[in-house]
């Protein structure tokens, strides 16, 4: 198992040096010039020469760029994310105030996510070819298919308008999360419900069910001593993939409810071409996402014994 | 639960001819069916019927439905309706672009890696791997930021980051072709290897690559309109409905049809395109590929 | 008189699909008896057990009455949830697949206790563990913890029946419980069944299995019992057709072992091994192996899976080079085979058709490689060929799927001939086919071996049905090629379970 977990996180550490290559290749080495964008950004609107050699000194352009590339690496290990090109103040500073908020949004979001879809996904296989597995299977299809940005403004429009409930403007605290975050869980909790119900009615026709079944186990049994732990491994590996597809989903989420997060400072950054914004973005969801998939690897191979313990006899 | 019954009656399986069949009989796949010659008709002849989209009219802001604007007008004056139509042409345009780039791509790569094989196949893989291993609405965000925003730059995002993943489960599907009773017996025959790999391989690889292509359809529509409505794809004054919805954000409070034209095309999009690809997928037997 | 252990009077099964899994069927088991429901896949004997089990579908429709001993009521008019806490103590259950019987995230020793702690009892350890220890499993209290990857297919099944009989149950009701296992794993495996059970139930295709174990037979043919005897008179005087088909399908008379004909040699390896990487160290598929196949004859590998029989078969075919030794084909080394000399046919015939091409397209192909043929003349040849295999009454212009699954291996066994071969390899021809197809189409081999002077190598499991066939059968177990010992020679040997 160690030989597993081992390998699996080599693997993580070169996904994350090659997406580190690739984002600031992509990011910092582009073709067009960003200073006179940035010093377009700072008010100065015909730049004389000496101002963009200055500009290009200081952000280090005249250096090659693997040496640029790996200056960059080094600072990004001390905590040092660069200098924002639109404002000249750190990336770290800018962030800092805005984390926080985009932190609890996500966050939130995630774990009504998780406890919505357990709760729609395990009672709609247990109640197969039922009314309330319908009820579910027709909330969970809507859910998926109505876009999040679409669902924030139906929201903001008939409960925070019309009905008053929650405020217009959200301030980033746990007094204004839920509407956003609900927002942020839609597609989410109709994906992963639709998956984990089709999951436990697989792992519940298994022929060890029937087994089960035969010796008089309750349903309850059945699901929860049997089916859902069975079903769990392949969810939570979509469930780790979904958690970043959040990161994706949370400017839009905050662009609706002008959410004073760090995805809508991303969004104004790129349209202002303020490259290291992005890059410290990009870089966070990154290995936010690529960490929760390695956490997950591991968990779902401590909780399956077949991984756990090789197999002795061979048949 | 299903009945144990394993007798010589003749197999069912994903053959050209009944997957057609079993289609017209699905219900799911006729409702998307019906919903995407809708959208097409309204693409297509829609423009003719309505007025200029951008026609700005200061004397009727904001005005509600009614029977010369449908869907009522935005703060400039502008015909919702008009708008819708036209935006549905770019909206449509966009997704099939972006569906055609990623499909050709990933069915490309995952063959030519499969029917390759050694450096080649190895290369194309860890490419694979990495691409896989990263969030691709976020890795999408940071093409555009690196390309600034437009909607020809948001397609090319789209198209970069959506590919992976067909190109993984092609090459798998290759493989096992290999490996098919029809393969072995043509190549112990002696049939050269490119003809195995023209009449045999691409064939069934062709069917289901594309057949699983149409489930990240869906998908593809909702992230080119939340980056449109995120202001990084289409530019304004051009109508599409990532960014209508976006623009009527502000007037929501006083203008709630705003959503209606919008919203509703993006909703009919987005059934129609899972309704057909979850279809095609029963009735494929992709289950265990997806 | 006490009544019957379990009496099943007009039971009629409904899928909902509309197929009606079994008619008007009446029998009862009586206390200590051990009753065999015999028939080919598909005859509903498994519906039949599982309809008295309780383990049919909510949507299937059940009609008839099904009485147990001690309680007082048809146990059909019961809703479901009180019928299973009735019918759990006193029907125990032992299913088919012992691999599929265990939660492979629960120990064993989970599900042998999992019957009392359903109905509420207490287990005892050093009980379950001498309760193993009797049906020959050792080291059983270490073993109880261990998950069900970690034991043998023979022991899980053993295991299986010690759950399924822990309440002492009136009736075990056991589905094919031997059909996963090899055949000398069986008679004890079905012998602890009996030893532990006050009454026997079981379900199986094999009527000679049936015969050493049962008390009573009943056939069964397209959901009904078509003939019910004590397990002597049905052997020996079988009434109904299906019975006597059942009965030449399980008693085979296997053929005479014969030296290899003097005839050339179509194929032989000398030394040849192969060895794979598997995650960290090697695996050694095949050790050195001497063979050679001559003209006209069959010969066979048998072996359990895993053993390296179907690596050898693909170097045999030239598909995989060996990685030391040399391979001769017709009596020329070379890298591979002449193209069309040696053609395959393989385990899944409806996988082995393209089913976009009509059957002349895929049976002709072969001959595509050296001429140029119009489409008349493809046809024409393919309908020569089909009538060669006893199928020449299908269309050569169908598709695959309006084949049967017995059908379709004649094609391919067709588009194998016309290419004119000197050997034919077979890796599992039969494993898809059920019993009586797997029969004729072993027939059709052994006739293409000697009306065409045909040489063929089969791999397969089934030592029985290939024995009726082959000339020479060599067994493999774990690489090691045994080209000396044919398992038809001491067929009466003792048997012993591999560890």
């Amino acid at each position: 198992m160690a030989g597993r977990v081992l390998r699996r996180f080599g693997a993580a550490l070169a996904t994350l040096l090659a997406a580190s290559i690739l984002v600031w290749v992509m990011l910092m080495a582009a073709p067009t010039d960003p200073v006179e964008g940035i010093l377009r950004a700072r008010g100065i609107l015909e730049p004389d020469p000496y101002q963009v050699a200055a500009m290009r000194t200081e952000l280090g352009l005249d250096d090659p760029p693997v040496l640029r590339y790996l200056r960059w690496l080094a600072a990004w290990f001390h905590g040092d994310f660069g200098v924002s090109w639109k404002s000249g103040r750190p990336v770290a500073e800018e962030i800092a105030q805005r984390l926080p908020a985009t932190a609890l949004l996500t966050g939130v979001s995630m774990l009504m996510a998780v406890v919505a879809s357990v709760l729609l996904g395990v009672t709609a296989a247990s109640c197969h070819r039922r009314a309330w597995d319908t009820v579910v299977r027709v909330i969970t299809l809507a859910l998926v298919i109505v876009p999040s940005f679409l669902f924030g403004l139906l929201v903001l429009n008939t409960v925070v308008l019309r009905l008053k409930w929650g405020r217009v403007v959200a301030d980033g605290t746990w007094l204004t999360v839920w509407w956003p975050a609900l927002t942020l869980a839609c597609g989410a909790i109709g994906y992963w419900s639709r998956v984990l119900r089709a999951s436990v009615l697989e792992a519940l026709s298994a022929p060890y069910l029937l087994v089960s079944r035969a010796r008089g186990a309750s349903l309850t049994r059945q699901v929860f001593v049997h089916a859902l732990p069975n079903a769990l491994p392949p969810w939570l590996t979509i469930v780790a993939l979904g958690a970043a597809g959040l990161l994706g989903g949370a400017p839009i989420v905050e662009a609706v409810f002008t959410w004073p997060g760090v995805g809508a400072y991303t969004v104004q950054a790129i349209s202002a071409g303020d490259a290291p914004v992005v890059l410290f973005y990009t870089m966070v969801a990154i290995t936010t996402f690529i960490v929760v998939s390695l956490l997950t690897d591991v968990l779902v191979t401590v909780l399956d014994p077949r991984l756990r313990t090789p197999t002795a006899v061979a048949s | 639960m299903s009945a144990m019954t394993t007798d010589a009656a003749p197999a069912e399986r994903g053959s050209h001819a009944g997957l057609v069949h079993r289609l017209l009989h699905h219900r799911g796949f006729v409702t998307g069916l019906v919903g995407v010659l809708i959208l097409l008709t309204v693409a297509l002849v829609g423009p003719l019927l309505v007025g200029d989209p951008d026609l700005t009219r200061f004397t009727q802001q904001l005005t509600p439905p009614s029977a010369a604007f449908p869907l009522g007008t935005d703060s400039a004056g502008r015909d919702v309706m008009a708008r819708t139509v036209y935006g549905a042409r770019v909206s449509l345009l966009a997704a099939l672009v972006v569906f055609a780039i990623t499909t050709t791509l990933g069915i490309g790569v995952g063959v030519t890696a499969a029917l390759a094989g050694g450096r080649i196949d190895a290369f194309l893989c860890r490419c694979c791997d990495v691409m896989l291993g990263l969030p691709s609405l976020v890795m999408a965000l940071a093409i555009v930021g690196a390309l600034g925003p437009g909607l020809i730059n948001l397609v090319v995002a789209m198209s970069i980051t959506g590919w992976a993943g067909l190109a993984k489960l092609c090459r798998t599907l290759a493989l096992d072709c290999r490996h098919r009773g029809d393969v072995i017996a043509a190549r112990m025959a002696g049939v050269s290897p490119a003809r195995i790999a023209v009449g045999h391989i691409l064939p069934s690889v062709l069917i289901y690559g594309l057949i699983s292509a149409t489930l990240g359809l869906g998908e593809t529509v909702l992230g080119l309109a939340g980056m449109s409505f995120l202001g990084l794809g289409v530019q304004p004054p051009t109508a599409e409905w990532g960014s209508m919805l976006n623009a009527s954000r502000i007037d929501l409070a006083v203008a709630p049809w705003l959503l209606i034209g919008p919203g509703l095309g993006l909703v009919l999009v987005v059934t129609s395109v899972t309704l057909i690809s979850d279809a095609l997928r029963d009735c494929a037997d992709l289950k265990e590929l997806s | 008189m006490t009544p019957p252990a379990v009496q099943v009077e007009d039971l009629c099964v409904t899928y909902p699909n509309g197929h009606r899994g079994a008619i008007g069927v009446t029998f009862a088991v009586d206390e200590g008896e051990s009753v065999a429901l015999v028939g080919e896949s598909g005859c509903g004997k498994t519906t039949t057990l599982r309809s008295i089990q309780g383990l049919l579908g909510a949507r299937t429709r059940i009609t008839g009455t099904i009485r147990i001993a001690d309680v007082d009521v048809d146990v059909l008019t019961l809703r479901p949830r009180e019928r299973h806490l009735l019918t759990a103590r006193r029907l125990g259950y032992v299913s088919q697949d012992p691999y599929g019987a265990y939660d492979p995230l629960r120990t064993v020793g989970h599900h042998v206790r999992e019957p009392l702690l359903i109905q509420g009892r207490r287990p005892d350890a050093a009980d379950l563990t001498a309760q193993l220890t009797a049906v020959g499993i050792p080291e059983a209290a270490t073993r109880l913890g261990q998950h069900p990857h970690q034991w043998s297919g023979g022991m899980l099944q053993r295991a299986t029946i010690v759950a399924g009989t822990q309440l002492s149950p009136l009736v075990t009701l056991a589905d094919e419980p031997t059909s996963a296992l090899d055949a000398d794993l069986a008679d004890n495996v079905l012998s602890t069944l009996r030893a532990r059970s006050r009454a026997v139930l079981f379900v199986t295709h094999d009527l000679a299995l049936a015969a050493a174990h049962a008390d009573r037979i009943l056939v069964m043919h397209e959901g009904r019992i078509v003939e019910e005897g004590t397990a002597a008179t049905v052997l020996r005087q079988p009434r109904h057709d299906q019975t006597r088909l059942l009965l030449a399908a399980s008693i085979r008379a296997p053929r005479l072992v014969r030296t290899p004909p003097r005839t050339p040699t179509v194929a032989s390896a000398s030394g040849v091994t192969k060895r794979y990487r598997s995650g960290t160290g090697t695996l050694t598929a095949v050790q050195p192996a001497d063979l050679s196949i001559h003209a006209g004859e069959i010969v066979g590998v048998v072996g359990p899976s895993g053993s390296g029989k179907s690596t050898l078969l693909r170097m045999v075919s030239g598909m995989e080079p060996p990685d030391s030794g040399t391979l001769t084909w017709n009596g020329q080394a070379s890298a591979g085979p002449t193209p069309g000399s040696v053609m395959p046919i393989s385990q899944d015939p409806l996988s082995s058709l393209d089913p976009r091409w009509p059957l002349w397209r895929s049976i002709t192909e072969p001959l595509t490689v050296t001429r140029r043929l119009g489409k008349a003349e493809r046809i024409r040849l393919a309908r020569e060929a089909l009538t060669q295999v006893g199928i020449g009454h299908l269309d050569p212009l169908a598709r695959p799927r309006q084949l049967s699954v017995g059908q379709a291996q004649r094609v391919a066994i067709a588009r194998a001939l016309i290419a004119r071969p000197a050997l034919i390899v077979a890796d599992e021809p039969t494993a898809s086919l059920d019993v009586r197809t797997a029969q004729a189409m072993m027939a059709l081999l052994r006739d293409l071996a000697d009306r065409h002077g045909v040489a063929q190598f089969i791999v397969s499991h089934d030592v029985a049905l290939l024995g009726t066939i082959a000339d020479r059968l060599l067994t493999m177990t774990d690489g090691h090629l045994d080209a000396a010992a044919d398992p038809r020679a001491h067929a009466d040997a003792p048997r012993q379970e591999p560890s």
